[in-house]
């Protein structure tokens, strides 16, 4: 029995510094690449993409399924966001609240007979409407689909443009993400065919017409880990990935799109349950194996603001349905594998998604397991336990911090002291039942497919920005 | 064990001092905040004076310099005239320009651009040999600034040097230095026909003349007229040709419409869907007969783009629409009823869409 804890405590402590390293790396080449770009950043060029004749124009695609809380406030958030040439597709994938009558009504909508392309496949469109007062609104009522990609494909069918930038009906844009996302395709529009951009909590802000007004810190202790948890992985992995050429996803919260990239895979595919990634990866997959050159770039200062969830069911409910999404996209995707011809993504993004990120939660779950074992028959190592726990707490807390003061160095929009000194707090906090919980719910995800679960359109109840502004 | 206790405490220790640094950063920035403004208020006056009165402004001590220096370049972006002049002298006599002119030099790129991005915001003349120069440079960040400063101090001499940028490696100098051109206008244009003419048909390349078309159909000079008909009926590339169409549809002149009616017929369909477009915004009524001909194009894009224009060329295009909204092709039904009914809607009135209308 000893033999077998000494191999398992080995084998623990072998994957713990494997995977520490890779973070380790990450955030070393995180915080290179944030340095050049906030000094290029700093040379100006927002101006550049407002008046160059060569800026190309743009459709955003706002899927909404029963968002009649705040499908107007996004709207019109959309409509202040600087660009030179903005349309605003919105797509009620049937909804079953109001949210088509709040479009109608705030925006004096007539139906439309314009003849609608189909170059990607979606759910029968029953109407399109244009708008007697925004002419660069247009708002398309479809058949449920059941899920955000098959609205977006519709939104990709009515699009006119040549780029499209995917998002959420419930997200805020900054009013300048889309001038910073369209330079990586005025840098080198034949070869970037997508651009992502970082995601932050909206909870806790406040956010008057449209626009976060006032950066802090969410007041709900589980939407607070939440905003340290989206700070490192955008802080210390996307920008990472993107530097190194093995971007593996660019979050559907706000993702910019070559159209003709995208329909040339046929649009979302709607039996994904993670559509983002894995529309991702079927670019990449498709585009490399056609041995096209392309890249995908993480920019890290277009930032959109979405709401957390706030309750533990909700949490649970969005983490699961990441999880069967990450398992369905890397089993979907296996034949990217460890293929040369799929560049870093095939050699280094999806054996750490294997790895780490599908096998991280098993190995998680596996060592709670055998601690639990180990103490019902006494043979656990309490003095390496207490070890190995500290070290990944304080490597844990270390990391957090990092991604924390960097983003608090490099960010225009500050938060008070009592936000900060809370959000350093939460990472502390977090190590301390959150991150269990979540490789638990996680694990427990794993077998959603064997027992039959499907999944659908994320329905998390959301306060809507005007409530989160009336409570500030 | 022990080195893994030691790693431990490391990692604790680096957490904390980092979240001692991060909050003593704040505290520095505020503290350097509230010295900046102070130093602005205590100089205003003074510098009140050199701008609008000429008066010499008393010597600055060595640490209030970048505030001073940054609030004289804010008047300088916002004047014209002697103000500016008396702004710009001043820093040329106090050495800022040929400093930066020697930050040129340096091995960061990032110093070259910082000091490249100075002299725009300046604006002195005696920089531009210098920033010319500095075009080739290696880095495409560096490029960009010195094309932007370039523009910014708006010598004519310059504006060579931006025109053979828009062949640069880096799309994103040629983004800068197309939106640099359009600011400086006419003075740009014969060296964009002179571009556009030579590059049109360089094999391989043709994104100089490209963006040069792009440029002049931005700034709307007439004398771009005959070289862009000619490349519209003769470049190799569609690209070049289709852009040539829609620069001619913002310029005009009298060669503009029959050449653009004749490229309704051109093989490309990118040319002929651009061309509608464009004698649409020639307001071309003698285009009517060719537009109606092109709705049943067999390119989707043409029949949309012939439809629209149909519709903003006045009676004899509506009438065109509404005999072409009976016909038996589906597709140019649907086209030409979903343009009356925008139209409609644009002149308020009610439109075969109303009836559907959820409102």
């Amino acid at each position: 029995m000893s033999a077998v804890i000494d191999t398992a405590s080995g084998f623990f402590l072998a994957y713990f510094i494997a995977l520490n390293l890779v973070y380790a790396a990450l955030f070393a080449i995180s915080f290179y690449q944030s340095g050049a770009h906030m000094r290029r950043v700093a040379l100006g060029g927002d101006d550049v993409v407002l008046q160059s004749p060569l800026t190309p124009p743009m459709s955003i695609i706002l899927p909404a399924f029963n968002e009649e809380a705040c499908i107007v406030a996004s709207v019109d958030a959309a409509r202040l966001l600087e660009y030179t040439e903005l349309e605003i597709v919105v797509v009620d994938d049937g909804s079953t609240d109001a949210t088509l009558a709040r479009l109608i009504e705030a925006y004096d909508l007539v139906r439309s007979r314009v003849p609608v392309r189909l170059q990607v496949p979606c759910r029968p469109i029953h109407a399109v409407y244009v708008s007697r007062r925004l002419p660069n609104l247009v708002v398309v009522s479809k058949e449920n689909g059941g899920c955000k990609a098959d609205a977006s494909n519709a939104g990709i069918n009515v699009a006119r443009y040549p780029l499209l930038c995917f998002t959420d009906a419930d997200t805020v844009l900054e009013k300048d993400a889309l001038l910073r996302a369209v330079r990586p395709f005025l840098e080198r529009p034949r070869e970037t065919v997508a651009v992502g951009g970082t995601v932050r909590i909206s909870n806790g802000c406040t956010v008057t017409d449209g626009r976060v007004t006032r950066v802090g810190a969410p007041r709900n202790l589980l939407a607070a880990v939440q905003a340290v948890e989206y700070m490192r992985a955008f802080i210390a992995s996307r920008t990472a990935w993107s530097a190194i050429g093995g971007l593996f996803l660019i979050s559907g919260a706000f993702a910019v799109f070559r159209k003709d990239a995208v329909v040339e895979v046929g649009g979302h595919d709607t039996r994904a349950i993670g559509e983002d990634m894995e529309l991702v990866l079927r670019v990449r997959h498709r585009l490399a194996a056609r041995r096209k050159r392309f890249r995908m770039v993480f920019v890290p200062d277009p930032v959109v603001w979405t709401e957390a969830p706030e309750t533990l069911k909700t949490l649970r409910s969005q983490r699961q349905r990441w999880h069967r999404g990450l398992l369905q996209c890397l089993w979907w995707h296996r034949g990217m594998l460890l293929r040369p011809s799929q560049g870093a993504v095939g050699i280094l993004g999806l054996p750490y998604l294997w790895l780490f990120e599908a096998g991280g939660t098993v190995v998680e779950v596996v060592g709670y397991a055998m601690v639990v074992a180990g103490a019902v028959l006494g043979v656990l190592n309490v003095e390496f336990l207490l070890l190995f726990v500290l070290l990944a707490m304080a490597y844990g807390v270390a990391l957090s911090i990092s991604a924390l003061v960097m983003d608090e160095a490099r960010s225009l929009r500050t938060q008070s002291t009592g936000d900060v000194a809370r959000l350093l707090l939460c990472t502390i906090l977090e190590n301390f039942g959150y991150r269990q919980t979540i490789a638990v719910w996680r694990f427990v995800a794993m077998f959603d497919p064997v027992r039959g679960r499907t999944s659908h359109w994320d329905s998390l109840p959301r306060k809507g920005f005007q409530a989160e502004q009336d409570e500030g | 064990m022990t080195l893994v206790v030691g790693i431990t405490l490391v990692l604790f220790a680096w957490a904390v001092a980092l979240a001692l640094l991060g909050l003593a950063l704040r505290l520095v920035r505020r503290r350097e905040e509230g010295r900046r403004l102070a130093v602005e208020a205590a100089w205003r006056a003074p510098v009140d004076a050199l701008v609008l009165d000429g008066a010499p402004l008393p010597a600055v001590p060595e640490h209030e310099r970048p505030v001073v220096l940054d609030l004289l370049l804010r008047y300088r972006s916002l004047l014209r005239g002697p103000e500016a002049e008396r702004i710009t002298g001043y820093l040329e006599a106090q050495g800022y320009v040929r400093n930066a002119v020697e930050g040129l030099r340096a091995r960061s790129r990032w110093r070259r651009a910082e000091s490249a991005a100075l002299l725009g915001r300046i604006r002195s003349g005696a920089a531009v040999p210098a920033l010319v120069e500095l075009m080739g440079d290696e880095s495409a960040d560096v490029r960009m600034v010195a094309a932007r400063s370039l523009a910014a101090i708006g010598d004519p001499v310059a504006v060579d040097a931006l025109t053979a940028a828009l062949a640069d490696p880096s799309r994103w100098t040629a983004t800068t230095v197309a939106a640099d051109l359009v600011e400086m206008g006419p003075a740009a244009v014969p060296t964009l026909v002179k571009i556009a003419a030579a590059d049109a048909d360089r094999p391989g390349n043709h994104e100089a003349a490209v963006t040069a078309v792009r440029v002049l159909g931005e700034i709307r000079d007439p004398r771009a007229e005959p070289v862009l008909i000619a490349l519209l009926e003769g470049a190799a590339n569609f690209n070049t040709r289709a852009r040539a169409a829609a620069a001619l549809g913002a310029i005009g002149g009298p060669a503009a419409p029959p050449a653009l009616r004749r490229a309704l017929c051109e093989p490309a369909w990118q040319v002929r869907a651009q061309a509608a477009t464009s004698l649409a915004a020639l307001g071309d009524q003698a285009a009517v007969p060719d537009l109606t001909r092109a709705v049943a194009d067999r390119e989707w894009w043409v029949r949309r783009n012939c439809a629209e224009a149909l519709g903003e060329l006045g009676e004899p295009g509506r009438r065109a629409l509404a005999e072409l909204s009976e016909s038996d092709d589906r597709y140019v039904r649907d086209r030409c009823l979903a343009v009356l009914e925008r139209l409609a809607l644009e002149d308020g009135r009610p439109s075969p869409g109303d009836e559907g209308s959820a409102a």
